[in-house]
């Protein structure tokens, strides 16, 4: 593959959070702030998302220059790699759903996390059953409502019904 | 999502005898540290106070997730994440991405350090985040979800920006064409561009839809398996990224997508409690966590106000000594930290740095 030489001449289009993004996710105020810019976008990326944000000052340019310099064609083939990997593997995960997802066991930790090392890697998630008693842990809930019960000023209260403002803050 | 961070059962699920021994052996036996006297310990787990979630059936609002951490441009930055000699994406931007590690603890753990009080990201090096369910929770009720590849998806976020189509889906007769490596092209040199698709400094990462398509996240975000009260879910902070893309690609309509998936009979209802190792940095970010405790008042990284500091029945300390499990209230920063007898030397001197930060030494 060549390194082509076409030039961009617009940034790529994604949209920007504006305002108070830290804790944008929590805020059903602050994800109404999230803006989505409308703007020129080059013609290739119209069918991205249409959406816009500023360019990112000129040091990430430099930076992913410095990042290439040198590494051009591993770069290139690693990503050909990548996309023959990803096509594969989203394949078996969309065949499998849920159950590609490992599990051990509190009553045997060490010989299942041994047994199932690799996978767990590979997918980045675990589920350990049964770590504290059911019970216990179902009691956590109510004791939970019972302490946001005795004090009614607790923020992102949603305990009584659907309709309540989950995220007071901000 | 419940602003509380001192309730009595989040402290007594923390302090717990079992969900400790499980953290140590999700750090032990699933992280190394490729440079033994880095200083960090994998046997020691430090406490992070997180938030709970309990969502009622119907409950019509959403969070994405427990927080959001910085994780946008730094992983590029020299200053963040690192990509220089040991940094911990360096394999990948070399193109040697299947050579990447994501459980080497040692070249992380010095991006962490460095990027303290910096970017807006969790204070904290969390080997997992994680959380422990307090109900019976299916797919389809409201449970997480992720994108279970963990080191693919981390090389595609890293690389995509090196990267454009060349052709739009609708130019093909078969738009899944437009994903074949010979519509990508790289950018080199003088075309390099500014931009990291996704990324906003000091923001957390976003995804719009298209973005990333590679990961073909409409069918590879897949529900964790059904969970009972007691179950503990981990997975490695790196998976949040793709998380987030997905949420972000349904930008609009995420309240809706998620809340169409909440369809259970009973609640949804979870602790959040990440796995940290011992650290330096760590130790410190738990120094300030302990004041807040104290005062009932939210743990730093979160946003302020008076927190719990007024409610009634707050656990005090007495709660924690009198409950906790010893390694719990060491984690907890309110007893010196004893090293066990397995412990690396790195682990050793992490945890005499450890308890110099909370005063022990």
């Amino acid at each position: 593959m060549a390194l082509k030489t076409l030039r961009l001449g617009r940034c790529f289009p994604f949209h920007v959070c504006v305002g108070q993004a830290r804790w944008m996710t929590q805020g059903t105020k602050a994800v109404g702030a999230m803006g989505k810019r409308e703007g020129d976008i080059s013609d290739a990326f119209t069918s991205l998302s249409g959406k816009m944000a500023e360019p990112l000052p000129h040091r990430f340019r430099l930076l992913k220059q410095e990042l290439a310099k040198g590494n051009e064609f591993p770069i290139i083939n690693g990503w050909t790699r990548l996309l023959e990997s990803l096509k594969k593997e989203n394949e078996t995960i969309a065949k499998r759903g849920p159950r590609v997802i490992p599990e051990v066991r509190f009553s045997h930790l060490e010989e299942d996390l041994a047994k199932y090392a690799h996978i767990i890697k590979k997918r980045g998630v675990v589920v350990i059953r049964g770590v504290i008693p059911e019970d216990e842990a179902r009691a956590y809930k109510s004791e939970i409502e019972d302490y946001v019960k005795l004090n009614p000023q607790t923020k992102g209260k949603s305990l009584i019904g659907p309709s309540i403002e989950l995220f007071s803050h901000r | 999502m419940l602003e509380l961070y001192w309730s009595a059962p989040q402290i007594k699920a923390r302090g717990h005898p079992s969900l400790l021994k499980t953290q140590i052996a999700l750090m032990k036996k699933l992280w190394y540290t490729s440079n033994p006297s880095s200083p960090i310990s994998l046997g020691m787990p430090l406490c992070y106070a997180d938030r709970l979630r309990i969502r009622q059936p119907g409950d019509a609002k959403f969070a994405l997730g427990p927080h959001q951490d910085g994780g946008s441009t730094e992983r590029w930055e020299k200053e963040g994440y690192g990509y220089g000699g040991g940094g911990v994406y360096s394999a990948v931007f070399r193109g040697e991405w299947e050579a990447y590690d994501p459980f080497d603890a040692s070249a992380r753990m010095h991006a962490f350090t460095d990027l303290y009080g910096g970017l807006g990201a969790c204070s904290m090096f969390r080997m997992w985040q994680g959380w422990l369910s307090m109900s019976k929770t299916g797919p389809g009720e409201g449970t997480l979800q992720v994108n279970p590849l963990l080191k693919e998806a981390t090389a595609y976020a890293l690389l995509r920006p090196f990267f454009r189509p060349m052709w739009k889906p609708e130019q093909f007769r078969d738009p899944s064409k437009h994903l074949d490596p010979l519509n990508w092209e790289f950018l080199a040199g003088d075309n390099i561009t500014s931009d990291l698709p996704g990324a906003v400094p000091g923001h957390g990462q976003e995804f719009p839809e298209g973005m990333h398509p590679h990961l073909e996240l409409d069918k590879t975000m897949v529900n964790i398996p059904e969970v009972k009260p007691g179950d503990y879910v981990v997975w490695h902070c790196d998976s949040e990224l793709p998380a987030r893309m997905f949420s972000a690609s349904l930008t609009g309509t995420a309240i809706h997508a998620v809340d169409r998936t909440h369809k259970g009979e009973s609640d949804s209802s979870v602790l959040y409690i990440p796995v940290c190792p011992t650290t330096k940095a760590n130790a410190h970010y738990v120094v300030s966590q302990r004041k807040a405790f104290l005062k009932g008042i939210p743990a730093p990284d979160f946003p302020g106000g008076v927190g719990e500091s007024g409610h009634t029945r707050r656990p005090d300390l007495d709660f924690i000594m009198t409950t906790c499990d010893p390694i719990g209230i060491q984690a907890m920063g309110f007893a010196k930290i004893e090293a066990s007898d397995e412990e690396t030397s790195g682990g050793r001197e992490a945890i005499q740095l450890a308890n110099k930060k909370l005063g022990w030494e």
